[in-house]
């Protein structure tokens, strides 16, 4: 009777996703078009949270306790807030006006640099379609638990799937996708939230016998405090690279393209906030009470799943499986799409066409799938750096257009290019756990997160480059109704 | 012991944060709702 549960609630799950798939068909496959206020919503979440925010993270909130509310709670004001109060209905307002029709075309055309169009999409395809393979490969292996198929096939598997249904469906199937995805994400961590607090005797109780843990290197001012020392430190970097560089994500950004117009915002932000809050606020908050009920843990990637198989009934973790595959299936879906758009339309500075488009898949089927194939270093530095790398390199472009109404092409391109380069090269040569060999300038410095010094690069080469004013004839003027 | 005083202030302010953002999200969509079922009628 399980079986046949188990058995029903996937399939159905997958013909709900294909029929999705399939709305997008005849449309734009670069561009969704407008679409409902649920779906763009939904879809903003479903991006944002991967199955790593949801398992790893998790796990750090066992490790860490209640300071990890502190990037919940960025990522819901931060992240979500101020991107829709500030940047989302700019950003759509600049879109319809140069009639960019992907974030790296948005900014080359904003800025006047067909230059920094081709850079942006150069970085997006490599950093964003190797990245991929890391969120292709967490599906793989969550999907290897419940199937009887090597870990190998899965990952070719899920790296075609995602690849057919971009093709197929174009950004709008991705959009309605996500959204379907978003819903499943929400229902597996009610349930497991729900389970935590019924174990522990509820959140209240849970938070006063957490605060009497004794405190641990980790969490050395107990689990109910903020770490001191670089602990605490990299909490609050925590916070700022998950909240902030989530802006410039090309993939975020173009969550905004879809927007109906202006009133729309006033029922996204509320829908959009209120369930990350249940999703982040809910993951975290039940992982760091977890501690009550598993003490040690081997891996804190192995808190979430030990949890759910202690916790849930088989049905109930089947649904949390779905749940976490949801998750990956989403950013990759979005992450797929950027690649193949930044290859088949944004390098060559053609609109592209299905022949084009189905280039760009093949091409990035092959990258994300052979890279989670292999355990090479240079792929790994490429997944743990490309949320920051994209952020640092696009940001600063990103804010002078939408916030700042500056368009300046040699500004904007120098900024780009010093975002990047200062921050893969913090990463090579300074920070702890990445630099090739060993942290080169000191404990500090080791310490100090890539995406700030990228940030700083990337300010400091937009200074520079504005040294000589842009000429009039490259100005658009844009008045943001 | 009370469970909010067993928080430190950057802790407690984070989870407040969270708190307000369920409330009032919450809040604005049933509004939004009601405001259109109203309209309607």
């Amino acid at each position: 009777m399980n079986n046949l549960l188990t058995i029903t609630l996937w399939v159905a799950y997958f013909a709900v996703f294909a029929l999705l798939v399939r709305k997008g068909r005849n449309h734009d496959a670069v561009l969704s078009g407008p679409v409902g206020f649920g779906v763009q919503a939904l879809a903003y979440v479903a991006t944002y949270i991967s199955a790593v925010a949801l398992v790893g993270f998790g796990g750090l909130a066992h490790a860490y306790g209640l300071q990890m509310l502190l990037v919940a709670a960025g990522n819901v004001w931060l992240g979500t807030w101020a991107v829709y109060r500030f940047l989302a209905w700019p950003t759509r307002c600049w879109q319809e006006k140069l009639h960019a029709r992907t974030p790296s075309q948005l900014l080359g055309l904003g800025h006047g640099s067909p230059a920094l169009t081709r850079f942006l999409a150069l970085v997006f395809a490599l950093f964003l379609g190797v990245y991929a393979s890391a969120v292709i490969k967490g599906a793989a292996l969550m999907l290897a638990e419940i199937l009887p198929v090597s870990p190998s096939m899965l990952i070719w598997g899920v790296a075609v799937l995602v690849g057919v249904s971009v093709y197929v469906g174009g950004l709008r199937g991705v959009l309605y996708t996500e959204a379907m995805q978003g819903v499943v994400m929400l229902v597996g961590m009610v349930l497991l939230v729900g389970a935590v607090l019924a174990k522990v005797g509820g959140p209240l109780e849970g938070m006063v016998a957490l605060s009497q843990l004794p405190p641990t290197p980790q969490a050395d001012n107990g689990f109910a405090a903020l770490s001191s020392g670089s602990q605490g430190l990299f909490i609050i970097s925590l916070v700022m690279v998950t909240s902030v560089a989530v802006w410039a994500q090309p993939q975020m950004i173009q969550r905004h393209f879809a927007l109906a117009g202006k009133d729309q915002l006033k029922r996204v932000t509320p829908l959009a906030m209120f369930i990350l809050t249940v999703l982040v606020g809910g993951a975290y908050f039940a992982a760091a009470l977890s501690r009550l009920i598993l003490p040690e843990v081997a891996s804190p990637d192995d808190v979430m799943p030990t949890l759910v198989r202690q916790l849930l009934p088989a049905f109930a973790l089947q649904l949390f499986v779905l749940a976490i595959v949801s998750a990956s299936l989403s950013t990759a879906t979005a992450i797929y799409h950027i690649a193949v758009s930044s290859l088949s339309e944004d390098l060559s500075g053609l609109r592209g066409n299905r022949l084009a488009w189905l280039g760009g898949i093949v091409a990035t089927i092959l990258v994300s799938g052979g890279c989670a194939q292999i355990k090479g270093q240079l792929v790994a530095l490429l997944c743990t750096t490309s949320w920051s790398v994209a952020g640092a390199t696009a940001l600063v472009p990103y804010l002078m257009l939408t916030l700042g109404n500056r368009q300046h092409a040699r500004a904007a391109l120098t900024s780009a290019v010093i975002g990047f380069v200062t921050c893969l090269g913090w990463y090579l040569l300074a920070y702890k756990g990445t630099a090739i060999a060993g942290p080169l300038f000191g404990d500090i410095a080791a310490m100090t997160p890539p995406f700030f010094v990228g940030l700083a690069g990337s300010l400091g080469g937009w200074m520079l480059g504005s040294l000589r004013p842009a000429p009039d004839a490259a100005r658009t003027v844009l008045r943001i109704r | 012991m009370s469970a909010f005083t067993c928080l430190d202030l950057p802790v407690a302010l984070a989870l407040s944060t969270l708190l307000l953002s369920f409330g009032l999200s919450a809040f604005t969509l049933l509004r939004a709702v009601l405001v259109k079922e109203s309209r309607h009628e």
